[in-house]
Parts: structure tokens; C-alpha cells; sequence
């Protein structure tokens, strides 16, 4: 009877084993190496952003999913608003939001071989508004490395604020003349950055004031730069000045 | 959770069943079915976050075999550079088909699970609440110290209905129990 009940343990253990180990398994096939996107999706409840004296409220429920443009890659996103990718080829590479099957936003990423994508979105209606995005790398880099790697004092991979001017493009993706910056134009991503006007436009709706962006206008970039050979920044938010 | 569900339930089921069958029929019962008290560490998954905590659950017989229970459980972690908490309630019945030193039990609980998320984007605070609604069926073992206080490994797959998804997550605990009366 010992036997009998030892072996039950043993079973248990080794389904507990294996059952657990299905929790961080990606439906994706997920090869050896490659980047890992770790993401959360806001907005499935009654989100609020609180900033300074403003809070906006918004909710709504509807199935996200995520894919990795030009790929198979693809997951939907939790009950709990959780996604993660393993083993997307490095490089630059887009993730592509979908609410029940409709596109609401992409998100452009570049991140080197081993390193760590942490993603945070929030849905709002039908749009898609990034609150923060990191790319961790798992080996630390040398210090020469890393001193190589900064545009305007930010780090590859980190928070970065930049002024300037937009040389080209549009509001979903334009060339900005960086101020403080002698070298070539960064290329912003900003197709689900949050657009802000101030000054005489102040009134102006993010709708609007995305619309508003053109060649010469004076902008303030927050976001994360994504890479320094190129100085591919991806924007959380643009306020535009003028 | 994504994967083998149907594997982690049909285990969970067996090993309830298979040590219901394994405990020794003839040993004298520790005590009847009374009401108890639980209390534990506890770890949940909640889609790919992984979350630690504390869980509460109290019982109160129906029968020999049968228990109304109550489970409370609160836990926290971080997933992608957010920050989660979570806050279970579910109830339901639990069947304990032996009474001796080892008492394997399978349960089946309804409720809901309301998890909070937050990240601080530097000037920006984002939040969110949502409350998803399902089932917990799972099992354990309680291991008898005395009349009073037993030990409980408890395992629970969680089924639960959010954002248009269906996310199954397990859930361990391990803890104390208290039994009430004789």
C-alpha cells in the first residue's frame, strides 16, 4: 500500500513538473537563441493613466492579439493581459496588435541576440498607446561598447527624451534633426506614441495634433532608443510644439 | 498557462483518486469530517506572470465526505516590468472520500479572480483592474499531526474568462490546517 501510495506522489510530481513547465512554453516554437518579448496588455478593465492633475479612464474587453510582422508568430494575449515571444530573430522587427481580429497598432522593435523585450500597451477604444518599452540585454555590455552606443546621453535599450526638429516623414514615422546631435537624423518611430500639442495649439486633440506633424515642426520625443548605429528611437510619447 | 490542460486536470484528478484509493481503509480515523481552517503560502500563474502570496480557505462538512469550502487567496509578482496583484474568492465543495492520517481530497470551487496591474512609466502612472470569472477543480492531501492541526499541499487548475481569452492557471499552496471541534 506504501508503494502504492509513493508512486502516486512520484506521478504527481512529475505532472506537476510537467504541467509547470507548460506555463512559460510559447505556442510559438520558440528556436534556441533569438529575442524574447515579455509584454503586458492594459486596458481589458477600467484602466486609468493618472499624470500630474489629469486622469482618463477607459474600458473595454476585447481579444487581443499579438504577431511579429513578416513571421508566423503569433499569440493572444491572456485573461490577465500577458504575452511573451521567444526566439524572434533579431534585429529590427514589428509587433503587430490586433482587438478581436482588427489592427489597432505596431510597435517596432530592435533588439540584438539574447536580449529581452519588456513591453507594456495599453488598448484604449481602438487604438493602441505604448506606456513603456525596455530591451534588456543578458550579457552586459564592455564599457567601450556601451560608450559607443549612446545618442544625445541615452543608452540602447533605455528611456530617452529628445528635442528637435522633423527633418521627413510622417507622424506614424519621421526623421528627426536632434538638437545637440552633429551627426545623421534619428529615425523616430512613433505609430503608437501618444501626440501631444502645447503652445497655440494646445486645445488641439491627440487626433488632430497627430495630423498637425509636418516637416519642420518642433518636437519633444520621449521614448526608448532601440538602437545607436542607426539611432532608431521608438516613441511612447511626441509633443509637438508648434 | 497555455498548454496541457487537459493533462494537468486529468493528474490532478488521478493523484486525488489514486491516493483516495492508496490510503489504508483500515486505519482508525484521525478525526470525522469537522469543520477546518487553512492558511498558507500559496503560488499562482497568472497567464505568463508568475505570482506568490498567501492563501485562506475555510470548511464546514456537509456530510461524511462532503464540505462546503471558501477560498480567499492574495498574491502579487512582476511580469514585463509590471507590477501584478491579484485577489482570489471562489467557493464550492470539496470531497474527502478517507478519513485516516493521509486525507486526499478533490475540490471544485467557483468564483472570481480580480487582478490589478500597474506600471510607472517615469511621469506616467498606468493602472488596471479587471475581474475574471470561472472554476478551480483540483485536489490535495492532508496530512494528519494530531486531532487538531494537519499539513495541506493543495494544487488547483484555474479556469478563468477575461479580455475575450481564457487563460488556465494553476495554482499551489502548502500550508496548515486547523480542524474545528471532533
Amino acid at each position: 500500500m506504501k508503494r502504492r501510495m509513493l508512486l502516486s506522489w512520484v506521478m504527481a510530481v512529475i505532472a506537476a513538473v510537467v504541467t509547470g513547465g507548460c506555463g512559460s512554453e510559447s505556442p510559438t516554437a520558440p528556436s534556441a537563441g533569438g529575442v524574447v518579448v515579455q509584454g503586458v496588455v492594459l486596458g481589458g478593465g477600467a484602466s486609468s493613466v493618472a499624470a500630474a492633475d489629469t486622469q482618463t479612464s477607459a474600458a473595454q474587453a476585447k481579444k487581443v492579439t499579438v504577431k511579429v510582422d513578416g513571421t508566423s508568430l503569433s499569440v493572444d494575449v491572456s485573461a490577465s493581459g500577458t504575452f511573451q515571444f521567444t526566439g524572434i530573430p533579431s534585429g529590427t522587427f514589428t509587433l503587430v496588435f490586433l482587438a478581436d481580429g482588427v489592427e489597432i497598432g505596431r510597435v517596432v522593435v530592435t533588439a540584438e541576440e539574447g536580449s529581452e523585450v519588456k513591453i507594456v500597451v495599453q488598448v484604449t477604444e481602438s487604438t493602441l498607446v505604448v506606456v513603456e518599452i525596455k530591451v534588456e540585454s543578458r550579457e552586459p555590455k564592455d564599457a567601450t561598447t556601451s560608450s559607443s552606443c549612446v545618442v544625445n546621453g541615452g543608452k540602447a535599450g533605455e528611456r530617452i527624451e529628445l528635442e528637435g526638429t522633423v527633418a521627413s516623414g510622417s507622424s506614424t514615422q519621421f526623421d528627426l534633426t536632434a538638437t545637440g546631435r552633429s551627426s545623421a537624423d534619428v529615425v523616430v518611430n512613433a505609430g503608437s506614441a501618444s501626440f501631444k500639442c502645447n503652445g497655440s495649439a494646445k486645445t488641439t486633440s491627440a487626433t488632430e495634433c497627430k495630423a498637425s506633424l509636418k516637416t519642420g515642426s518642433r518636437v519633444h520625443v520621449r521614448g526608448t532608443l532601440m538602437s545607436c548605429a542607426t539611432a532608431q528611437v521608438t516613441a511612447i510619447e511626441v509633443m509637438v510644439q508648434k | 498557462m497555455r498548454a496541457g490542460p487537459v493533462l494537468a486536470l486529468a493528474a490532478t484528478l488521478g493523484l486525488a483518486a489514486s491516493l483516495a484509493g492508496a490510503a489504508p481503509r483500515g486505519a482508525a480515523p484521525a478525526t470525522s469530517n469537522a469543520p477546518g481552517l487553512f492558511a498558507g503560502y500559496s503560488y499562482a500563474e497568472a497567464g505568463d506572470a508568475s505570482l506568490h502570496g498567501l492563501g485562506l480557505s475555510g470548511s464546514y462538512p456537509l456530510g461524511v465526505t462532503l464540505s462546503l469550502v471558501l477560498d480567499l487567496s492574495g498574491h502579487d509578482g512582476s511580469f514585463a516590468g509590471a507590477d501584478f496583484g491579484q485577489l482570489g474568492l471562489m467557493a464550492g465543495a470539496r470531497w474527502t472520500p478517507s478519513s485516516g492520517r493521509f486525507r486526499p481530497f478533490a475540490e471544485g470551487l467557483l468564483g472570481g479572480v480580480r487582478t490589478s496591474v500597474s506600471v510607472d512609466g517615469g511621469d506616467v502612472r498606468v493602472s488596471d483592474a479587471d475581474t475574471d470569472w470561472g472554476l478551480a477543480l483540483g485536489g490535495g492531501l492532508d496530512y494528519g499531526l494530531n486531532e487538531r492541526w494537519a499539513l495541506r499541499a493543495l494544487f488547483h487548475l484555474r479556469f478563468l474568462h477575461g479580455e475575450g481569452a481564457w487563460d488556465t492557471d494553476p495554482r499551489l499552496a502548502v500550508g496548515a490546517v486547523f480542524r474545528l471541534g471532533r
